[in-house]
C-alpha cells in the first residue's frame, strides 16, 4: 500500500511543472529535517544526581547568630550579631560571595511539621552579605523595627546562601518584646 | 542578554508552524474570496456564461474507497488524484507538517518527562527542604516545578499536534470525497437512500421499502 501510494506521489509529481515540484520536494524535504533537528534523547534518572548541574554546586554551611538584642537608644529596633566563620562555600572554600538571609516567626518554629517551613518566603525578613562587612567577625545588623502594639516572643533564624542554593538554618535565637 | 534555551526553540519552532498554517489557510480563503468576487462581477457584467461540454465522461469510474485510501496514506494524494496540484501540495505539506508535529511533540514530551523525573528524584535524595534549581541542556536553571510545568504543557502540545493533523485530514477527506461527487454528478450516486410506501386498498396491505445504495 505504501509503495503504490509512493509511486503514484512519484508519477502526480512527473506531471507537475518544475518549480512547483522543486517547492513540494523542498517541503517535504525541509520540514522533518526542521522538526528531527529538534529532538533531545530523554535524560537517565540519575541524571541530575551530580552536583555540577545543580545552580550553586555545594550547599554552603550556616552562620551562627550570638545574640538577638534590642537597641539601647530605641527598645523597638531589634539588631541581631551573629559569626559567619563558620559560613563557608565547598565551591570556593571561603565565604567572600555569601549572602545571610534573616528569617522570623512569632511562634517557635520547632513545632514546625515542615523542615522546609524554615526556608519559606513568608517568614524572609531581609538579608546581609559578607562583602557589606569588610572580613569583620562577628557582624550586627538591625533587622527592623517591631511594631509597639506587639508584645510577645520573637524567633529568629539565618541561612547563608551562595547565589544557587542556600545553606540549612542556623540556630533559633528568641527575644521577648515586653 | 537572551538566552536561546530549548524551551524558546520549541515555543519558535510552534509559532512559525502556527504562523505558516495561518498564512498558507489566510491566501486559501483570499484566493477562493478572489475567485467568488470575480464570478459576480462576470454575473453582473452580463458576461456570457461559460458553456461546457456535457458529454457524458468516459473511462475508469473511481473508486471513492480506493480515492479516500490514496489521500490517507499519500499526503495530498487526493487532490493529487483530481489533477489539482496546488491543494495536493497544500494537504500534502500540512499533513507532513501535522505527522511531524506530532512525532516532535511526543519526543519532546518523553525529553521533558525524563527532565522532570530526574530532577525530582535528585531534589528528594540530594535537599528535600530546598528547591534546587537544575541546569537544563541548552541553558538556563529551572526548578522541579518550573520542569513540571514543561512537562504538562509538552502534554498538551501533544494534543494539540493531534487535533490539528486531524483536522488537516479531515479537510483533506472532505475536499477529496467533494470532488468524487463533483466527478460523478453526471453518473449515478456514490451513495443513495432511497425510501417508499405504498397501501395495496384491495388486501389491505401496507407495503414500505427502505433501501440504501452505495456504489464502489
Amino acid at each position: 500500500m505504501i509503495m503504490s501510494g509512493a509511486i503514484f506521489c512519484i508519477r502526480m509529481m512527473a506531471r507537475t511543472n518544475d518549480r512547483l515540484r522543486m517547492m513540494i520536494a523542498g517541503a517535504v524535504i525541509a520540514l522533518p529535517m526542521v522538526f528531527v533537528s529538534c529532538i533531545h534523547d530523554p535524560v537517565g534518572g540519575g541524571y541530575y544526581l551530580d552536583v555540577e548541574k545543580i545552580k550553586g554546586g555545594e550547599k554552603p554551611t550556616p552562620p551562627a547568630i550570638q545574640t538577638v538584642e534590642t537597641d539601647v537608644a530605641d527598645p523597638l529596633v531589634i539588631i541581631i550579631t551573629f559569626t559567619s566563620s563558620g559560613a563557608i562555600d565547598p565551591d570556593t572554600g571561603n565565604n567572600s560571595g555569601l549572602y545571610y538571609f534573616i528569617y522570623y516567626l512569632d511562634a517557635d518554629p520547632a513545632f514546625f511539621e515542615d523542615e522546609g517551613e524554615y526556608y519559606n518566603s513568608v517568614y524572609y525578613v531581609g538579608y546581609t552579605s559578607e562583602a557589606a562587612f569588610n572580613g569583620k567577625d562577628p557582624k550586627s545588623v538591625i533587622v527592623g523595627k517591631v511594631n509597639p502594639a506587639f508584645h510577645g516572643a520573637l524567633y529568629f533564624w539565618m541561612t547563608s546562601y551562595d547565589g544557587g542554593r542556600e545553606s540549612d538554618h542556623s540556630n533559633v535565637v528568641s527575644i521577648v518584646i515586653p | 542578554m537572551i538566552v536561546w534555551n530549548n524551551a524558546m526553540k520549541a515555543r519558535t519552532v510552534r509559532y512559525a508552524a502556527s504562523c505558516a498554517c495561518c498564512f498558507i489557510l489566510l491566501a486559501f480563503v483570499a484566493a477562493e474570496y478572489a475567485v467568488a468576487v470575480s464570478d459576480e462581477k462576470n454575473a453582473a457584467d452580463g458576461a456570457p456564461r461559460e458553456i461546457g461540454s456535457r458529454a457524458p465522461k468516459t473511462g475508469e469510474a473511481a473508486s471513492p474507497l480506493r480515492i479516500a485510501a490514496i489521500d490517507f496514506v499519500v499526503p495530498g494524494g487526493g487532490a493529487l488524484y483530481y489533477k489539482n496540484y496546488y491543494y495536493g501540495a497544500l494537504f500534502g505539506v500540512l499533513k507532513i507538517a501535522g505527522i511531524c508535529a506530532m512525532y516532535y511533540s511526543y519526543n519532546d514530551w518523553r525529553y521533558q518527562r525524563s527532565l522532570y523525573f530526574a530532577a525530582k528524584r535528585a531534589n528528594a535524595e540530594l535537599d528535600p527542604d530546598h528547591k534546587l534549581r537544575f541546569k537544563v541542556p541548552g541553558g538556563g536553571y529551572k526548578t522541579v516545578e518550573e520542569l513540571h510545568h514543561d512537562y504538562d504543557r509538552s502534554a498538551q502540545n501533544i494534543t494539540f499536534a493531534v487535533l490539528g493533523t486531524a483536522a488537516v485530514y479531515a479537510a483533506s477527506l472532505i475536499y477529496t470525497l467533494y470532488k468524487i461527487d463533483e466527478s460523478r454528478e453526471r453518473s449515478l450516486p456514490t451513495f443513495e437512500i432511497s425510501y417508499g410506501r405504498d397501501i395495496l386498498t384491495g388486501t389491505r396491505e401496507y407495503a414500505f421499502s427502505l433501501g440504501c445504495t452505495l456504489r464502489m
